[in-house]
């Protein structure tokens, strides 16, 4: 019987980490250059978009005549509190103003009498994120090759982000939005057996950078809709509950406070190393396939059951199995001790 | 494999020219390997003088997906496919190129279902092929038409999330009675709806192959699920596959003419024909003998008589007091099924009352395969 192999964790490997501009970006390095996590690589600039600005209607005029009330012309840079559009009112008894909200350019006034404000771009340096040698530089992204470990989920979600990796619920807990504190802005979130969506939204609104968990609702996984919600989440698991893996819950554990970077396009959480120094190993494809064999590493996604990971001890062959379907077995011994005979087809090769 | 009806299928005369292998050469054995979305199949098989297929060797494995040379390798080494011309079948793309550098020729799923629907439409002019297989993952279901067909108490989210997992990994089978519960609950659900638009007074000829149906533990859960779905007055006469090999003798057909006008071997087992009269009823049965049997049925009840494969019988229905509509029908391993049941069935996802009542139906078509092996 063939199965999937997987590779969960590829730990401390030589790999390729893209550093994306955040924004309009500057490098502030050249290919070749070594490089270590907390240099600055490039000079972004990062601009959060523009508020739209009804003179017309708050200063009672018609679109037309709003030119002759502007203090301020376009093209002009305005700083927040600044007047940029006032009217005197008729024999002079008082006037109305509006000031800039925000720090912006003024970009367009249109005939409603509508002003678009565009926020000024906000410097934002990039570092490194590891230690390595400059190995690309393009248009979008510069590509570090350094030595990481790469965890590898059952689904994913969402753009890459990075954040400081959080603890917040044991593999067996289910994550209601009680776990999740006002201050995990910023935070990679980890834990859990399901994640709930009162808790997702929690996640989004407070601006947690990604959440790593055992399961979540299928229903929930499909509404994310395959973009981007805010939040980038890996399910290491399967949908429903399923509580965390033993491997990647004590790995993160020794790797909590540390920086993590979660890439929900390609279903990888990259730790990265602060030496240089990893293996040059070749990266598991994700869909690998082999003939099992007995002493065989494997994982059996049980209901309820956090016992996943077993040996396989013997492969008798056909047998008839609880469903009644004649199939290839495997006996396989779980961490727990406890012996079974599953169905070969079942398993997943961990490697 | 789609379902695919005989209604717009193109004549053999007219399409299939160019499709065609027209040699006379004397056909012998093949290798055709079906690679699925969840399982690749890999068969030896044999054409005799009479152009009689029959399957000499079979293999399975899941479908190693993004490497299906892996599986193709692996399979080959498990029949004796030395020197043996080799005939691919899929849905996937990429298949046609693998065929290419395994040296074997290479028909696409489609084309083979519409050569195999020309083919039954022979004996029945109306025929369906019920595919079980992982494509049908593909089409969204709701849970309450799920599991309204369960025995066990569940929910909606519980249903989708296995489904959920299904889609990422179609080949994992049912591994337990539960599961295997939920996959048919599915396909009643899936098939019914392809089944809708039957008409009532002509009998239909249903062939049912891959996933839970070509492996199935007992045939009377295939006949529930037939039974499930039928609509009111439906008369069908059922084949199955129980080798998962339909998809590759379709492209065997696509491939080679002469086999067009052979006919398929002991593989295709004839389970019988299955009535759905939907409420107290009688009907007539003629054997062929000195005298008519009448069997009453009273509402709700599941009558399974014994008749083998090939035994011609005369069935008349009597839809009103006025009405009477014959059919030729034939038995099979399962023989003659009436089904008394108010169709649609009266079932309610979330009821225990349904539950149980499925549960019984499943009870007593077991029992009656039981004893009629036994006799």
């Amino acid at each position: 019987m063939i199965c999937p192999v997987t590779c969960r964790i590829e730990e401390k490997t030589k790999l390729t980490f893209d550093r994306f501009y955040l924004g309009k970006g500057k490098p502030a390095v050249k290919v070749g250059r070594d490089v270590s996590d907390i240099d600055i690589i490039a000079h972004c600039e990062v601009s959060a978009g523009q508020r739209l600005i009804k003179i017309a209607h708050v200063l009672g005029v018609s679109g037309k005549n709003v030119q002759k009330y502007l203090t301020r012309k376009i093209g002009d840079k305005v700083y927040e509190g600044e007047i940029i559009a006032k009217k005197r009112n008729l024999f002079g008894l008082g006037k109305r103003e509006i000031k800039a909200p925000v720090d912006g350019l003024i970009t367009e006034i249109d005939k409603r009498g509508d002003l678009i404000l565009k926020f000024l771009p906000a410097p934002v340096r990039l570092l490194a994120g590891a230690t390595g040698k400059i190995r690309e530089i393009t248009e979008s992204k510069i590509s570090i090759y350094a030595t990481g470990t790469k965890i590898h989920g059952f689904i994913s979600g969402g753009r890459p982000r990075e954040g400081i990796i959080t603890l917040i619920a044991d593999p067996k807990e289910f994550i209601f939005p009680n776990k999740i504190s006002a201050d995990s802005k910023g935070k990679i979130l980890v834990g859990g057996a399901l994640l709930e969506k009162s808790a997702l939204e929690k996640a989004v609104t407070l601006g947690v950078e990604g959440i790593i968990t055992g399961g979540m609702n299928y229903r929930d996984f499909e509404n994310l809709g395959g973009g981007d919600i805010g939040t980038t989440i890996i399910i290491t698991e399967g949908f429903g509950s399923a509580p965390m893996g033993d491997d990647i819950w004590q790995y993160l554990k020794k790797k909590e406070g540390t920086l993590g970077f979660i890439e929900g396009d390609k279903n990888q959480l990259i730790i990265t190393e602060t030496t240089d120094s990893g293996e040059e190993k070749s990266s598991v494809a994700a869909a690998m396939w082999r003939e099992v064999r007995v002493g065989d590493k494997v994982r059996y996604l049980r209901k309820e059951s956090s016992d996943l990971w077993g040996v396989v001890q013997e492969l008798p062959g056909e047998q008839i199995i609880n469903s009644g379907i004649l199939t290839e077995v495997a006996r396989v011994a779980f961490t727990s001790k406890q012996e079974m005979l599953l169905p070969s087809a079942n398993l997943e090769i961990i490697e | 494999m789609e379902n695919k009806t005989d209604a717009s299928a193109p004549s053999v005369s007219t399409q299939s020219a160019n499709l065609v292998k027209n040699d006379s050469a004397k056909l012998d054995k093949f290798v055709t390997i079906d690679i699925g979305s969840a399982w690749t199949k890999a068969f030896l098989v044999a054409v005799d003088s009479e152009n009689r297929v029959s399957v000499e060797e079979s293999a399975r494995l899941p479908t190693s997906q993004g490497d299906q040379a892996l599986v193709t390798k692996l399979l080959l080494t498990k029949i004796s496919a030395i020197n043996t011309p080799k005939l691919f079948v899929s849905h996937l793309p990429e298949v046609e190129n693998l065929a290419k550098k395994q040296g074997g020729d290479y028909v696409e799923e489609a084309q083979a279902a519409e050569f195999l629907v020309r083919f039954l439409k022979k004996s029945d002019a109306n025929v369906t092929v019920l595919d079980a297989g992982a494509s049908n993952l593909k089409e969204s279901m709701k849970a309450e038409d799920i599991g309204k067909y369960l025995t066990f108490q569940t929910n909606a989210i519980s249903l989708e999330n296995f489904f959920g997992k299904k889609r990422f990994k179609p080949h994992i089978l049912p591994a337990d009675t539960k599961e295997l519960e939920i996959e048919e609950a599915f396909l009643r659900a899936n098939l019914a709806n392809k089944l809708s638009n039957q008409n009532t007074n002509k009998k239909i000829t249903l062939a049912a192959t891959g996933g839970i149906i070509s492996g199935t533990p007992r045939l009377s859960r295939i006949a529930l699920l037939i039974l499930d779905i039928l609509g009111p007055g439906i008369v069908a006469q059922l084949v199955f596959d129980r080798e998962f090999f339909l998809p590759s003798f379709g492209a065997l057909l696509a491939r080679y003419k002469q086999l067009q006008i052979g006919s398929p071997g002991g593989w295709l087992e004839e389970l019988g024909t299955f009535v759905s009269l939907s409420g107290k009823n009688t009907v007539e049965l003629d054997w062929g003998y000195s005298q008519m049997q009448q069997v009453e049925l009273s509402v709700g009840e599941i009558s399974l008589i014994p008749a083998p494969a090939g035994q011609k019988i005369k069935l008349t229905l009597f839809p009103s007091k006025k009405e009477r509509t014959e059919y030729g029908i034939g038995g099979g391993s399962l023989g003659i099924v009436l089904d008394a049941r108010p169709k649609p069935l009266e079932l309610t996802f979330g009821q225990a009352a349904s539950r149980k009542q499925m549960g019984q139906w499943l009870k007593e078509l077991e029992q009656a395969e039981i004893n009629k092996e036994a006799f």
